[in-house]
């Protein structure tokens, strides 16, 4: 039977199409058109986000007879969708009582909804912004009424991890000092400034790296894996914090750092820390675009597991591991622990070929 | 080419957040018949985030392994044709996408409300706020609380038939206005479910708002009189709806059957409902899955579900492990975990929730959390069913076990152990495991197939794992033979055993055998009472299981786990499966998390942010007075914002 592994994407260079989608309940719209070339940092979509409605009964107020629609249609002088202010009057007053004294809106608002003599009003409404976060082309409109968000297609190095702290920075890069990030605090030249600079890491984060970032505002960190009791603080920061392998001490997948190391100084990134959450299909990642050239091609997602094909193995005792397919039995293999599984054998880039559940197995993207 | 009239060939599939399971059942020899199945990785998350590219894979192996075409150009082929391509019938099920978000309005929270929420019981849903109109509450408080609640699903109750109207409507008509009121992608759903003299004008009501409406028949027709079906059918299409509107394309796989796309725990439901009418011991359905595990009970036409969306081993690992002591884990391990490795266990996991156990460390602690989720389980279901029903879990039979930690085990004895250890199973019980989700299909079939169901069921559409014998009370140690076994298999040969007291069994013999057991039980046990039993059993994959450890199962002490483990697991498999644990640590190690040190960084990076964010704002307040000076002079010609973007924007 044929396999298909999981997918974990590490491609130096491939084409990468991204949905960028205003947050769920909020009312917005797209503001860019199809093919517009955009930068990371171009406003692509914009809404509004309210918690509360009020509603202001005209026909209560006004002491008018609900049946009569049109009478009440003509009094009302704000349109749906119209922006008010605190006390502004929500009636064309015939009378300089009428003008003194009729419904006036509760609070700043927008007017969404005028029903049977009801105006609602959205109260204080917050601008939320989506941005483009990698530079690239509109290629496509998201949602029902095609305003909800667009699709942007880029190119460049792809580098998929595994946990991120919620936090997304489009920022330049560079690998961790000889000295190590420690040597940082003693930084004082102002011709190279590391205010905003992402740092990559190529051991386990520990509690001195986070203070470092906070003291020394760096853009974000990227690491194999960090101690999951850091976790917490982690989400505290307000830059990313980008795990390529997991948590606890774990090696780095040397063909990611290899990527990292050979684009360091030359391309900005875009560090999506995206945090794996069981209802929210996303996951970290980051984008090294290399300018719109000729498109690559996508990564390949559907071939079945082939002999010959690179593997990344997941889950101890071989976690992080990068090997070949050398044999795919039909037979099931039984494991240390007794269980029968679907297995593959994997030469390891050390030599050693071990056997590894197909399960515990994700191919690359190539 | 000539097409058949009747149904006779069922494609069915049900999306689970780690596996995708197909069957295809189909008309052999005039019966229906389970004719072949396969498991697939589920591809609802990125980069496929579509659930149909896993369907094409199984269709494909079934092409493969059958030779029957199903897809022709990338569709599936509808009906079946007279040269056996294609299928008559799509069925679908599925747990995988996020639960239902549920408003529930009603006119009395004792009445028409708790109706509503046991109609609610088999789907996957969270109720986030329920609206009576006892309450007195104003509209505008009503419309917040209902779209503050954020809503997939509102559902509405109240008023028996021919009742009261007024107030009924005006529920409706705050519920249409919520809809108009929500964001075009995220109109919430409507089930009306009350009084039905009232449902052309609740349709036209809220026609006026574009919700998408299901009307099914009043959950409480009378004061006294509580009828669920049809609602529960309308919240199977109300759910459908919800999911189609998911990431993972479920609209093409709901388009393609007649039911759309039916809660896999909702299947379960109408399975143990349909079972429990001929099982009055009760029918038992565990399920322990990545995201989901549910438990569901039933005798007679009660059932009885508990559905929890935050406990599993893959998707829920980390809100399991934060949910159970870890000491009850420990209860089930030959070495103590710290807190720390588990939950550094969990946290890994929970980033690759789809993989396999390797060592038998990991299996074993996987084991040990599946029997902490089915004891909350059952825990759950025990407390619900002192208010409704009699079923004794301890003594349901049969069992249905699904989810891989108990289907795919080293051997299937190893399955009817941990169910046997956890819900300390007693007297006789027949154990079957569903590795491709049989049982929650076969149910949703039930909706437009029954036949289907009853012939597919009557002809093995489980794996019957067998029957397990297990003694109740205290065996006397070191007393003869806690258990004397004789079995008489009917290819003529014969299986003699003496168990001590703590020891299990698993006969082998082979699937499908009748089996005649002879069972003496020694000083202290009982099987339904009595010390000899002579009945006729048909072995399973696991042979005839024989329990002598007594009820209630007494605690093994960790310095003996080790010992007692590999009893079990070879007298289970028969020497099949070795037993290698790591070596017993009984202390365990210190946990090792820098308490005092990661409060000392928390609280210098909340002191530092505070900081910065004031210094930032009095940086920007410089800059809006030295802009908004410029743009005096420039008569109001705006310049670019050259700050770096607040990516966050969108989050706050």
């Amino acid at each position: 039977m044929a396999h298909h592994p999981a997918t974990r994407l590490i491609l130096k260079q491939t084409t990468i199409i991204r949905d960028r989608l205003l947050p769920p309940h909020v009312y917005g719209r797209i503001t860019v058109k199809i093919d517009d070339e955009v930068t990371a940092r171009k406003v692509v979509a914009q809404g509004e986000a309210s918690e509360e409605f009020r509603i202001v009964d005209i026909v209560e107020a006004m002491g008018l007879d609900p049946s009569d629609s049109d009478k009440i249609a003509a009094m009302i002088r704000v349109g749906q969708g119209e922006t008010v202010e605190a006390g502004d009057l929500l009636i064309e007053p015939r009378n300089r009582r009428q003008k003194k004294r009729g419904p006036k809106a509760p609070a700043n608002g927008v007017v969404s909804l005028i029903e049977n003599g009801r105006i609602i009003l959205q109260i204080d409404p917050k601008p939320v912004v989506v941005y483009a976060r990698v530079p690239g082309v509109v290629q496509a409109p998201l949602g029902e009424d095609g305003e909800r968000g667009v699709q942007i297609r880029t190119q460049g190095a792809l580098i998929q991890g595994a946990w991120g702290n919620g936090r997304f920075a489009f920022a330049p890069y560079n690998m961790e000092p000889t000295a190590g990030l420690i040597s940082l605090r003693q930084h004082e030249s102002l011709l190279e400034s590391i205010k905003g600079q992402v740092y990559v890491l190529e051991r386990p984060i520990t509690p001195a790296d986070l203070r470092i970032v906070v003291e020394k505002e760096l853009g974000g960190l990227v690491a194999p894996s960090m101690p999951f009791y850091l976790r917490e603080t982690a989400m505290m920061l307000k830059v990313p914090i980008i795990l390529t392998e997991g948590f606890g001490q774990r090696k780095p997948t040397t063909r990611a750092y290899e990527i990292l190391r050979e684009f360091e100084r030359q391309r900005e990134g875009a560090f999506d820390a995206t945090m794996p959450e069981r209802w929210q299909r996303g996951r970290p990642e980051i984008v090294l675009p290399a300018g719109l050239v000729q498109p690559p091609p996508p990564p390949n997602l559907q071939t079945p597991l082939k002999v010959g094909a690179t593997v990344r193995l997941r889950r101890e005792p071989y976690d992080g591991l990068i090997g070949q397919v050398v044999a795919l039995p039909d037979t099931l293999r039984r494991l240390e622990n007794g269980l029968q599984v679907q297995a593959a054998d994997i030469k390891l880039r050390i030599g050693s070929i071990v056997t590894v559940p197909l399960a515990n197995l994700e191919v690359l993207g190539d | 080419m000539q097409q058949r009239q009747a149904t006779q060939s069922i494609l069915a599939a049900d999306f689970g957040s780690v596996h995708t399971r197909v069957l295809l059942i189909d008309v052999v020899d005039g019966q229906y018949r389970l004719t072949t199945q396969t498991r697939v990785r589920t591809t609802i998350d990125p980069p496929f985030n579509d659930v149909t590219i896993g369907l094409g894979w199984a269709l494909s192996h079934i092409q493969e392994t059958t030779g029957r075409i199903l897809v022709d150009e990338q569709s599936l082929i509808f009906p079946e044709h007279d040269d056996g391509s294609g299928v008559d019938e799509l069925v679908a099920t599925s747990s995988a996408p996020r639960p239902l978000t549920a408003v529930v309005l009603g006119l009395m929270p004792a009445v028409s409300i708790s109706s509503a929420y046991r109609a609610l019981t088999g789907t996957y849903i969270n109720v986030a706020a329920s609206l009576s109109a006892s309450d007195q509450e104003d509209v505008e408080t009503r419309i917040n609380k209902i779209l503050n609640a954020k809503p997939d699903l509102i559902f509405i109750s109240g008023g028996t038939d021919g009742g009261n109207e007024e107030a009924v409507l005006e529920l409706v008509r705050v519920a249409s206005m919520a809809v108009t009121l929500a964001p075009p992608d995220e109109k919430p759903i409507v089930l009306y479910a009350g009084n039905q003299a009232l449902a052309d004008r609740v349709q036209a009501i809220l026609d006026t708002s574009e919700a998408q409406v299901h009307i099914g028949k009043n959950v409480r027709p009378t004061m006294l009189r509580e009828e669920l079906g049809s609602t529960r059918l309308q919240l199977a299409r109300s759910y459908s709806d919800h999911v189609v509107r998911q990431p993972g394309s479920f609209q093409t796989v709901a388009e393609s059957g007649s039911m759309g796309v039916i809660p896999t725990a909702q299947g379960v439901e109408n399975m143990v409902r349909w079972l429990g009418q001929e099982n009055p011991r009760g029918v038992l359905h565990i399920d322990v899955g990545s995201t989901t595990s549910t438990l569901i009970v039933g005798t007679g036409t009660d059932v009885t579900t508990s559905i929890h969306t935050d406990l599993g081993l893959g998707h829920s690992i980390l809100s399991t492990i934060e949910r159970i002591d870890s000491d009850r884990i420990n209860g089930w391990l030959p070495s103590t975990l710290t807190d720390a490795q588990l939950l550094e266990y969990a946290h890994n996991k929970l980033l690759v929730p789809d993989t396999i156990p390797f060592s038998s460390e990991e299996l074993l602690i996987e084991q040990a959390i599946a029997r902490e989720i089915v004891r909350v389980l059952a825990q759950d279901i025990r407390a619900r069913l002192t208010q409704t029903g009699r079923i004794d879990l301890a003594t349901c039979s049969p069992i249905i076990a699904a989810g891989a930690v108990l289907t795919d085990v080293p051997h299937p004895a190893m399955s009817a152990m941990l169910l046997a250890d956890v819900l300390e199973l007693q007297g006789i019980t027949e154990i079957f495991t569903d590795p491709y989700a049989a049982f929650p299909i076969l149910g949703a079939i039930a909706y437009t197939n029954q036949t289907a169901v009853v012939q597919t069921y009557d002809n093995y559409g489980l794996n019957y794992l067998g029957t397990l014998f297990s003694g109740e009370g205290r065996p006397r140690q070191g007393r003869g033979a806690a258990m004397k076994i004789r079995l008489q298999v009917d290819d003529g040969s014969v299986l003699e055993k003496r168990l001590a007291a703590g020891e299990m069994w698993s006969a082998p013999v082979t699937p499908g055998h009748h089996v005649t057991v002879t069972l003496r039980l020694g000083r202290g046990l009982r099987i339904n009472g009595k010390r000899r039993i002579k009945m006729a059993v048909i072995a399973g994959t696991a042979g005839v299981i024989f329990d002598a450890r007594g009820r209630p199962l007494p605690a093994i002490p960790m310095r003996r786990r080790n010992e007692v483990y590999a009893d079990l697991w070879r007298s289970l498999s028969n020497g099949q499966v070795a037993y290698n644990p790591p070596p017993a640590k009984e202390e365990a190690p210190e946990d090792k998390i820098p308490e005092s040190e990661l409060s000392a960084l928390q609280a210098f990076i909340e002191k530092t942010y505070d900081k910065q964010s004031a210094e930032e704002d009095k940086q920007t307040r410089g800059r809006r007075s030295q802009k908004s000076r410029k743009q005096s002079r420039r008569k109001g010609k705006d310049s670019p914002a050259d700050d770096e973007p607040d990516w966050d924007a969108l989050l706050k």
